[in-house]
């Protein structure tokens, strides 16, 4: 019996062979491109280094201290949560909306759907060179525009002002990310069994119940599928940022990935922006774990 | 079992092709000749593919990969290509990089060459710099790398003066006249203001700091020059009263409301364009940054150049002076090639037959600048009489660390408001402690 189980594991071995096989250019990439650079960045962070030379100045988690004691790294992580924030209240609910208007049917329905989605068919580093134009105090038409229809005193200089620069970041980083929660809100609700809703039609529902009752619980899962990808791709927010205002003035407009960038290669300390990066890390898998856990409670609780 | 065999040829092709993908790429020599190839990074303007075209065709057997990164993010360039060991061969570099390059061993001791013959071969090759010039570029090393046998790491490209250039047909449209004082100065700026212009700009957020750094030379020169103390020995720290002061006057320049309003984040286009539009009135710019406006202002603009009056009175010296460098790497396997680039960008052929650098002083005693454009850039002659505020004055510029925070962090942050004077030098104090415990 003993010997029979034997064979049946060195059989079950035998057949693997190629699956094993299979996955290892995947395993071998991962490791070169991912474990191996995430080993030599901790063996960074516990050092006082420039970025080149030899690695000599050891500090311990010195830098992991600094960077936790360091209140500029507090400003843009809460930056990156405010961008996160707003990013999932006004994007996709203005995406829904808008695919919502799409699907109810409108006049020239195939021009807007193509129309809307463009900018985000643009790249991030073009769309933060045009919007820094619209913001510039001087040759911006956004200024222009509001000094014409007599809102002259609400022109600013948006991305040099502390109070402004994360807000005016904020609202380009929205109008680029609204295009793709439309599609996939609208792709949702194409899927909406067209019964249901002429049945509720028939019974006297209002179109206000009917968005209720149907299509917003309909939408749940969506919502909480974009809220993921909402959050893990805003994380890694950076291109938009450091092309419109280098996370300044002074650091007002930081997050997390431009705190890094500009203290590895612009101030050149490599073992506190390590530090500061796997902290970062730390942060994501958590937030990520969090998230899974809700969608999977949200699942059983539908279940 | 036929399927087994071929699942497992095809995982044995993919890590094949990901093993082949990974290989060295071997590149051969078309026709077999025998050119020596050198990197070139550099994060000037000036220096173009028609300057580079032109080098190769006078020296047929050398090739340049030629790269240019813009001044902002040459330190992210140039910190990603050292940490894998691919620092370029020949490159541009600035004062704050470059004591810390030479401490790091990366630039080649080029003292043997520069003692030997010119591009040109009439002449030996550090007797063609301007000698003010190549001291200035050895002090940045004494100062910043302590005492060496060698300080010839690198030799300046362009001699770089700082100087106010302002709009004469404005300035006689308001009644205005060249600064002679601070106060009359400050006068001048006030009456732009009032009549409806941006008074005052540097030429990009990247050289904010260059307005201090012009008043300390005022404020602390007797202290440091006449009375001999440094900081380095902890007699002037950032703390005190002459730093500060300086601090002080430019938050007075800004709550003022001269500078625009987009100036912490207004690049040197940005900057140049607000000046040919005639919305600023003067800004102060370097040279070898003229060319757009020079060759985009309209015809009703008569174009001058002034140099900026002393805050305290004291003869006004320049910024600059060495401030661009070329260096070569200590690990070019063609110490040759590459030398001879960086000769040919420092020759007489080269400012004598390349249109960019008409505009910039060469800092070369060999070549002479067209006498109609010098008397536009009169201010940038008067502004290197009274010789070059050293590069390391108050320590602001010593390494990479401090000078970026001071520039993308602490000035940004004390002009708005949301960081105090004590707070702004109490940091500088700190990374300047920790780079001299470094040291």
């Amino acid at each position: 019996m003993k010997k029979k189980k034997k064979t049946g594991l060195l059989q079950e071995l035998k057949e693997s062979i190629p699956a094993y096989i299979l996955i290892l250019p995947t395993i071998a990439i991962l490791v070169i491109f991912l474990f191996i650079p995430f080993a030599n960045a901790f063996r960074i962070s516990l050092y006082k280094y420039k970025g080149y030379g030899e690695m000599t100045n050891y500090v311990g988690l010195k830098n992991y201290i600094d960077v936790l004691q360091d209140e500029q790294f507090y400003r843009a992580f809460g930056n990156t949560f405010k961008l996160i924030g707003c990013d999932l209240i006004f994007s996709i609910t203005i995406g829904f909306i808008l695919a919502y208007i799409l699907f109810k049917g409108i006049r020239w329905k195939r021009f807007f759907n193509t129309a809307l989605f463009i900018p985000y068919l643009i790249s991030m580093v073009v769309i933060g060179c045009i919007w820094r134009i619209i913001y510039d105090p001087t040759i911006g038409p956004l200024n222009q525009i509001l000094e014409m229809i007599g809102l002259g005193n609400l022109a600013q200089p948006w991305l040099s002002q502390v109070s402004t620069a994360l807000p005016a970041i904020i609202v380009t980083w929205i109008w680029r990310t609204i295009p793709f929660n439309m599609l996939i809100c609208y792709a949702n609700i194409m899927t909406l069994p067209k019964d249901q809703l002429e049945a509720a039609e028939m019974d006297g529902a209002s179109q206000f119940q009917r968005l209720k009752f149907i299509i917003i619980p309909h939408m749940i899962p969506t919502f909480v599928t974009l809220g993921i990808l909402t959050v893990t791709n805003d994380l890694r927010a950076f291109d938009m940022v450091w092309v419109m205002t280098q996370g300044g003035p002074g650091g007002a407009s930081d997050v997390l990935t431009s705190y890094v960038y500009s203290n590895a290669f612009m101030s050149q300390k490599f073992g506190p922006a390590t530090a500061a990066s796997i902290i970062m890390m730390v942060v994501m898998i958590g937030i990520t774990i969090i998230l899974q856990l809700v969608k999977k409670a949200g699942g059983k609780n539908d279940e | 079992m036929k399927k087994k065999v071929i699942s497992v040829l095809l995982a044995a092709s993919m890590v094949g092709g990901i093993l082949a993908g990974c290989s060295s790429g071997e590149t051969q020599d078309e026709g077999g000749s025998e050119k020596t190839t050198i990197r070139f990074l550099s994060a000037m303007e000036l220096v173009d593919e028609d300057m580079i075209n032109a080098f190769e065709e006078a020296n047929p057997d050398i090739e340049v990969d030629f790269d240019y990164v813009d001044s902002g993010n040459y330190s992210a360039k140039f910190a990603a290509l050292a940490s894998s060991n691919e620092v370029p061969d020949v490159f541009w570099t600035q004062s704050g990089y470059y004591c810390d390059q030479i401490n790091e061993g990366l630039l080649l001791d080029i003292s043997e060459y520069l003692d030997g013959d010119n591009y040109e071969g009439d002449s030996t090759w550090r007797d063609t710099f301007v000698p003010a010039l190549l001291e200035n570029l050895q002090g940045i090393v004494q100062s910043g790398c302590g005492e060496m046998e060698s300080y010839d790491y690198g030799v300046p490209f362009t001699m770089t003066t700082v100087a106010v250039m302002y709009d004469k047909a404005l300035y006689s449209e308001l009644g205005l006249s060249v600064p002679e004082t601070w106060e009359d100065f400050l006068a001048n700026c006030e009456a732009l203001k009032n009549a409806g212009y941006t008074a005052l700009s540097v030429q990009s957020n990247t050289c904010i700091d260059w307005m201090p750094r012009l008043l300390w030379d005022q404020y602390c020169r007797d202290e440091i020059e006449e009375q001999d103390k440094t900081f380095e020995s902890g007699e002037m720290t950032f703390k005190t009263e002459s730093v500060q002061q300086g601090l002080e006057m430019y938050k007075e320049l800004w709550d003022k409301g001269y500078f625009p309003e987009n100036f912490m984040t207004s690049d040197l286009d940005t900057t140049a364009q607000l000046f040919i539009q005639g919305e600023l009135a003067q800004v102060l710019i370097a040279p070898d940054k003229l060319e757009y406006i020079m060759e985009n202002a309209p015809d009703t603009m008569e174009l001058g150049t002034y140099v900026l009056p002393g805050a305290a009175g004291l003869p006004s010296r320049t910024l600059g002076g060495a401030s661009n460098i070329f260096a070569v790497s200590a690990d070019t396997e063609n110490p040759e090639a590459a030398v001879k680039l960086v000769q040919y960008l420092t020759s007489k052929t080269n400012f004598e037959t390349d249109e960019g650098l008409q505009y910039s002083s060469s800092g070369l005693v060999n070549v002479e600048r067209d006498p109609e454009l010098d008397e536009i850039l009169a201010g940038y002659n008067a502004a290197a009489e009274n010789g070059f505020c050293p590069e390391t004055f108050v320590p602001t510029t010593i390494s990479t660390e401090i000078n970026t925070e001071f520039k993308e962090n602490l000035i940004p942050n004390y002009l708005l408001g949301e960081m105090t004077l004590d707070n702004v030098t109490t940091e500088l104090q700190d990374m300047y402690d920790s780079y001299l415990e470094d040291k």
